[in-house]
């Protein structure tokens, strides 16, 4: 057993650190929250010139070659500063999907481009019958000439907005079993009958509705092949979804010591208020959560990393998701009753943190969704 | 990381030494009460016969050097003979359980003891010869160790001890005056809290200790009051020298006592167990897990166990690598998670089975009765510490609190 970082993985982990602080200050967040496209380009570019977009993929597509314990050393940097923009959505997730379900020559298409960061690619999955499972896909893709036309809507679309491709999953086919009969689609974001419209509110990224009007889409952009792409899916959100709680690790972390700052400095009643023992529970139960998914997704990454069992695999993530989200919601709660006034006003980070917790609880399966996996996975 | 405890070829040989040893010295039959106000004096017995035993080849404290009554073991070797044990489930694995060694008594003699201390207390109690009771809560006290009165007043060559304990004891011996009692007192009345107090290993056959069985609803172990009337303790006892050290050795002790050393090996938990029986037992024709409702709440109990899991298992790692300064809640983290999931877990299990869950008749209990021991563990969080208690000593250890409250030096 070991559960330390390695010598390498430490240095990454400083070398982020340090370069994140500098570039990514919480004013550049709060910036690009107001802003359209929802991310800094010449952040974007700094850090793909740095190697670490396409982190985790393979060198033969210029990819990093990291391990994905390597990856959410990484993402944990990221999500202490709420790093903004598609650095998970494109190389991680819609780069696993490629990955495990593209042909090679969609692989060496796609791939190098979203590595460089020259191309970014979203996931369009949920729709108005909101869920994370196959029988929440119903957005229709017809066969017509030697294509296909997808007609119908994807809410919550992360990233859309500055993509240059989605990928798209869509029915195929109606089957007993729903997780039959889903097909994914590379759709260019200007494919014509495609629009894009942000939904605003209290949330942590942008997010998109989009509208399929008769999109015609041709065969070659399937990634795999028809009706295969549930399984697609799997295999990629089994690597994906550790490496976003990594990243919400990172908020959690970074929550929690604001807040150990804040109650070291603020004062009240003539003392600190951290002296104040009902103001320790709410950092005791931080850091209870914040270990928590701390572990959970450490554990996850290290079974995928030793490719134990796929069963195995898919445990500890659903576990490390559910508490993952749960966590990151808990500790900016928390923060909120400590920091009181100061936590909600937009000169002060927290509310960042707070809607990007509410945004990721959701994200890839809240926790009630995960649980219902595990249930499964138990045989029950 | 690696998340793998990894067993050598030598290891497992070890293992099918362990797995002969408990097959031949574990009687098969051996069922050890979920209560242990239960536990009879032929149980007893069994089990103190087997603690010899085990202290006799260094596995009481198996990794502890061998001269001084350990097993002179690796972690790897630890983790076989826990695996091995837990193995057995209860009757066997709880007899051979309650006889490991606990850091609580070792830690504190051996870096704080006098040599003849060490040689007579580690020799009797890694034998398996005694067992060792924490003497510490008091009647008014609680767990605010400061505020102790129990008194040792130094006559001559020895202290003399006067004071009342309560909820004392861990595993019974036969007989209670074969146990070494760690007796923190107060050696200098007066002086300020933190430096007044004096913590002995002493004989509970000492003259002038009395105890008295307390009637408890029974969860952890059985409970005892201990007096002391003018016990005149030879100072050899005495832990940490005349200089009103006890603060520092009772850190020690409640480290432990507080989950600071984490644990390696974790048993099945009782959120699996329950998975099984739900999965496995019928209502109305339909496995009780088929409700999506009792898997919801069957999965979040297994959550918190993994949660459970995994301090126990950073706690350890950290614990062992030296990285505990930056970090020093986590022994706390994990003993403060287990007291308030205990009353939520006893709520759930009542969710999911209904009244069965509180009945321990032979025919209609559940889990060989662990769930209605569950029931009773959900009102059992005080033990070493409150939560309350707990949540202060993580505060201080995250460095919120005031610098007088330290706790220590």
């Amino acid at each position: 057993m070991n559960l330390s970082l390695t010598p390498e993985q430490e240095k990454l982990q400083k070398e982020a650190r340090e370069f994140l602080a500098k570039e990514c200050p919480w004013t550049l967040v709060k910036e690009a929250d107001t802003s359209k496209s929802g991310f800094s380009k010449e952040l974007w570019n700094k850090v793909a010139a740095k190697g670490w977009l396409g982190f985790p993929l393979p060198k033969k597509y210029g990819g990093g070659g990291a391990s994905l314990t390597d990856t959410a050393v990484l993402y944990e940097e990221m999500g202490r500063v709420l790093l903004p923009g598609p650095y998970f959505s494109s190389t991680v997730l819609c780069g696993q999907i490629v990955l495990e379900g593209g042909t090679e020559e969609q692989k060496e298409e796609l791939i190098p481009a979203m590595a460089k960061g020259k191309k970014i690619l979203a996931l369009a999955f949920t729709e108005p019958d909101y869920g994370w499972g196959a029988e929440c896909i119903h957005l229709s893709a017809a066969p017509n000439n030697g294509g296909f036309i997808l007609n119908g809507k994807k809410h919550f679309v992360h990233d859309a907005q500055i993509a240059d491709q989605i990928i798209c999953v869509a029915r195929t086919k109606e089957t007993v079993n729903p997780e039959e009969g889903i097909t994914l689609f590379l759709v260019d974001m200007k494919s014509p009958g495609l629009s894009c419209r942000d939904l605003p509110g209290f949330v942590g990224e942008k997010q998109n509705e989009l509208t399929f009007d008769a999109v015609k889409v041709p065969f070659s952009r399937i990634i795999g092949d028809t009706n295969i792409g549930w399984s697609i899916l799997n295999k990629a959100f089994t690597k994906a979804i550790p490496v976003l709680c990594a990243f919400m690790v990172g908020g959690c972390q970074h929550v929690f010591e604001m807040t150990v700052d804040y109650s070291r400095t603020r004062k009240a009643f003539g003392q600190n208020i951290g002296f104040f023992q009902w103001v320790q529970t709410y950092v005791i139960n931080q850091t209870n959560d914040l270990e928590a998914a701390r572990w959970t997704m450490y554990e996850a990454v290290f079974k995928i990393d030793a490719e134990k069992p796929e069963n195995e695999q898919a445990i500890a993530v659903s576990l490390a998701k559910a508490v993952a989200s749960d966590a990151y919601y808990e500790v900016c709660s928390n923060a909120h009753e400590v920091h009181a006034g100061r936590g909600i006003q937009l000169e002060f980070p927290l509310y960042l943190y707070t809607q990007k917790a509410r945004t990721l609880y959701t994200y890839l399966g809240d926790p009630s969704h995960h649980r219902g996996h595990l249930a499964r996975l138990f045989g029950m | 990381m690696d998340f793998d405890v990894h067993f050598t070829k030598e290891s497992e040989e070890f293992r099918k030494e362990v797995r002969a040893w408990l097959k031949e010295n574990v009687p098969a039959d051996l069922e050890w009460p979920v209560d242990p106000y239960d536990v009879t004096p032929e149980l007893i017995k069994v089990r103190d016969d087997l603690r010899r035993k085990l202290g006799a080849k260094g596995w009481l404290a198996p990794d502890f050097p061998k001269e001084l009554g350990g097993g002179g073991l690796t972690e790897e070797h630890v983790a076989v003979l826990h695996e091995e044990t837990m193995r057995m489930g209860r009757g066997g694995g709880a007899a051979v359980l309650g006889g490991f060694a606990s850091d609580l008594f070792v830690g504190p003699v051996l870096r704080y003891g006098p040599e003849e201390l060490k040689r007579e207390f580690l020799r009797s109690y890694l034998r398996g010869e005694k067992s060792a009771w924490l003497n510490e809560t008091e009647p008014d006290h609680g767990t605010d160790n400061a505020a102790m009165e129990t008194t040792a007043i130094l006559d001559g060559d020895e202290y003399v001890v006067n004071g009342e304990k309560i909820y004392i004891g861990r595993e019974d011996p036969l007989d209670w005056r074969d146990t070494w009692l760690f007796t923190p007192t107060v050696t200098k009345p007066g002086a300020p809290r933190h430096e007044n107090l004096g913590v002995f290993m002493m004989p509970a056959s000492l003259p002038g200790i009395s105890c008295e069985v307390i009637p408890l609803i029974g969860a952890e172990a059985r409970k005892n009051r201990i007096f002391m009337k003018n016990v005149r303790v030879p100072t050899r006892y005495l832990i940490g020298g005349p200089e009103a050290r006890g603060w520092d050795v009772l850190q020690l002790s409640l480290r432990a006592e507080h989950g600071g050393g984490g644990a390696l090996v974790h048993r099945e938990p009782l959120s699996s167990r329950l998975i099984r029986y739900c999965k496995e037992t019928k209502r109305n024709n339909r496995p009780i897990s088929d409700d999506p409702f009792i898997q919801d709440i069957l999965v979040k109990l297994w959550i918190e166990d993994q949660k459970s899991r995994l301090y126990g298992l950073s706690t350890y790692w950290m614990g062992k690598t030296g990285k505990f300064a930056g970090v020093a809640y986590k022994g706390v983290q994990n003993a403060l998670h287990g007291k308030v999931e205990a009353p939520k877990v006893a709520k759930s299990i009542l969710d999911i089975l209904g009244p069965v869950a509180v009945t321990s008749d032979p025919e209609l209990r559940v889990l060989a009765g662990e769930v209605e021991r569950a029931e009773r563990m959900g009102c059992v969080t005080h033990i070493a510490g409150t939560p309350e208690t707990l949540k202060i000593l993580a505060g201080r250890a995250i460095g919120m609190t005031r610098p007088y409250e330290k706790g220590g030096k």
